[in-house]
């Protein structure tokens, strides 16, 4: 009996190999942290984006073996393999190494590139997102997503002045008591569906059971994972969290937690797709989450709060396809996900440059910055022309593709819930092109202010992440090799 | 044996007792308290409901991890009140307006 138990462990391991490269690497950082060393910093980032393009290689590898197509259980029921997750995972170890190149390249970020902990921080965070996605029963799920929100807590206070503080106990306080609500709603429902969440038992079991409010404790349990991406009554940390935090940290508290949660949704919405008042639920605070996020980046004068109110519409947008079911809308989700999340890079580091050369803080600090720095301003334009979803970017793809999806729903189904959604996402796009063509817009055509080059950083570095991160949007010239090799993808889901 | 019903009857009751704490109170140390009740309310759930579950004890694996989390929570928690009181001055939720609300 435990002779079985410890073979089953034993042979769990093979499956786990990027977790423990990460924790290696872990143990590495640390040591090179203590150490005194010349170029501490490019040693660390070295070895992040070196144990990322590992475990992406081994997944990658995993992936494309035969055996990988049947689902595997493994370490005694608590985490999954599917073709999914692997898929998912390289995308997370991919982002997570972009984000190591953009701490190390940042220009307001020296505080941040010559400190060991914020690459220890960095794993933990990739760490929490491989686990979250690969679990099968709900203990390793929070255990990642809390590993996730710790790390981001402690990212954002360590800068160690009052706005960062400020802008941590909020985010602390927010994400403690949803996690706090999550772990109660799940205690509820232990009894009565059993706790292994991603088992297509564990629907059902939910569904035939009689307990009165289960509806409002499901509810209450995902407000956890609706935290993590800022969906609509849990979003009021982000402003405030991304107004006190430096653009490194921006990019990784938006990005990281996104790529994560979003498939674990994903998955739930497809046990529970067909059900009317999961989709009725989901579709309110969707529909709520567009408004909000969009009328509020409206009338945003500073940059961080602009950026992260737009992120909120973004999410409204992104989630919308949770509510339907069917291969298309799961190709739609991740479709967007990828050309978001990797191109957005960019527009932060774009961002992140004209703060540090220009002190650019609010909106009206960018006037007539256009002519100075032309390359940078051009590209900016490109990756807003992305966010809105204008032609000659992937952002165009994506929008259409969430938007016939939503089209065809509401004609298969005569659902008017699907009509509304459409027309309000459409009508969020209008107004987006406001606010996304205003900093463009005080770049090319406002007077320049007199002002003083505080410092002199060179463009080339930066050009370097921007480059990088510009590249998914040439997807526009060719979307279905990216969406074919989706709708394999989806189909293991 | 204690039924579960009584379990849940005082889990009920403190997660009532901390998300009225948590709504209520504008010191953090006290909003931190409640979201200890929460958990703790989380954590009693979970160990009555595994009575029903012998092999597997998921709710006692449940309970150890409540208690983890719990205790990172208030580690970080702690050291960024710590913070904020040296460098804001207040630990009250309604004075730190640094940050524009809207």
């Amino acid at each position: 009996m435990i002779y079985d138990v410890i073979q089953h462990i034993i042979q769990s391991f093979p499956y786990a190999v990027t977790e423990i490269a990460l924790v290696i690497a872990f143990l590495v950082l640390m040591l090179i942290d203590m150490i005194q060393l010349k170029d501490k910093a490019l040693w660390s980032v070295v070895l992040t984006v070196a144990v990322a393009f590992y475990g992406a290689g081994e997944e990658l590898q995993q992936l494309f073996d035969r055996t990988s197509f049947q689902e595997v259980v493994y370490f005694q029921h608590l985490f999954h393999r599917t073709p999914f997750t692997l898929f998912v995972r390289v995308l997370i170890l991919l982002l997570g190494a972009l984000s190591a190149v953009y701490l190390y390249l940042s220009p307001m970020g020296v505080y941040w590139k010559n400190r060991g902990e914020t690459y220890l921080l960095l794993l933990a965070i990739i760490a929490g997102g491989l686990i979250s996605i690969s679990s099968y029963h709900a203990m390793p799920l929070l255990l990642g997503i809390e590993l996730m929100s710790i790390a981001s807590y402690i990212l954002v206070a360590a800068r160690i002045t009052a706005a960062s503080g400020e802008a941590a106990i909020k985010y602390l306080l927010y994400g403690a008591f949803t996690t706090a609500i999550t772990l109660f709603a799940l205690s509820l429902l232990y009894p009565t569906a059993g706790i292994h969440i991603f088992h297509p038992d564990w629907a059902t079991q939910f569904l035939e059971s009689s307990f009165p409010f289960k509806w409002l404790v499901l509810t209450l349990f995902f407000s956890g994972l609706l935290f993590k991406i800022s969906l609509f009554p849990f979003h009021p940390w982000t402003p405030d969290v991304y107004q006190g935090s430096d653009w490194s940290i921006i990019q990784i508290i938006a990005l990281l937690p996104k790529m994560a949660v979003f498939p674990i949704l994903l998955q739930w919405a497809a046990l529970f797709g067909a059900i009317d008042v999961f989709v009725g639920g989901l579709s309110l605070l969707v529909l709520a989450t567009i408004i909000v996020g969009n009328t509020a980046a409206l009338h945003q004068s500073n940059v961080k709060r602009w950026v992260a109110w737009s992120g909120v519409a973004q999410t409204g947008f992104m989630a919308c396809t949770l509510v339907m079911t069917g291969d298309q809308a799961q190709l739609s989700l991740l479709f967007y996900l990828i050309v978001y999340l990797f191109s957005l890079p960019a527009a932060l580091m774009i961002l992140d440059y004209f703060e540090s050369k220009y002190q650019a803080k609010e909106v009206d600090n960018f006037n007539g910055l256009g002519k100075k720095e032309p390359i940078g301003s051009v590209i900016f334009v490109l990756s807003m022309a992305n966010l809105i979803g204008l032609p000659p970017t992937a952002g165009f793809y994506s929008k259409v593709y969430i938007m016939t999806t939503l089209w065809s729903s509401y004609l298969e189904q005569d659902e008017i819930l699907y009509l509304i959604l459409l027309l309000t996402a459409v009508a969020a796009t209008l107004v987006s092109l406001y606010y996304y063509l205003k900093i463009p817009y005080a770049l090319f055509f406002k007077a320049s202010e007199k002002k003083t080059i505080l410092t002199s950083i060179s463009g080339s570095t930066v050009l370097f992440v921007i480059l990088i991160s510009i590249l998914p949007l040439g997807i526009f010239f060719q979307p279905e090799w990216l969406s074919n090799w989706l709708r394999v993808i989806v189909a293991f889901i | 044996m204690i039924p579960i019903t009584l379990y849940f009857i005082v889990g009920a009751v403190l997660f009532a007792i901390g998300t009225t704490i948590v709504l209520v109170r504008r010191n953090v140390l006290f909003v931190l308290m409640g979201i200890e009740l929460i958990l703790n309310a989380a954590s009693i759930n979970f160990v009555g409901a595994s009575q029903g579950d012998y092999i597997k004890l998921s709710g006692q694996m449940m309970t150890l991890l409540i208690i983890v989390i719990a205790a990172c929570e208030a580690v970080v928690a702690l050291a960024i009140i710590m913070v904020l009181f040296k460098k804001a001055g207040s630990v009250d939720l309604m004075e730190l307006k640094k940050l524009k609300e809207f």
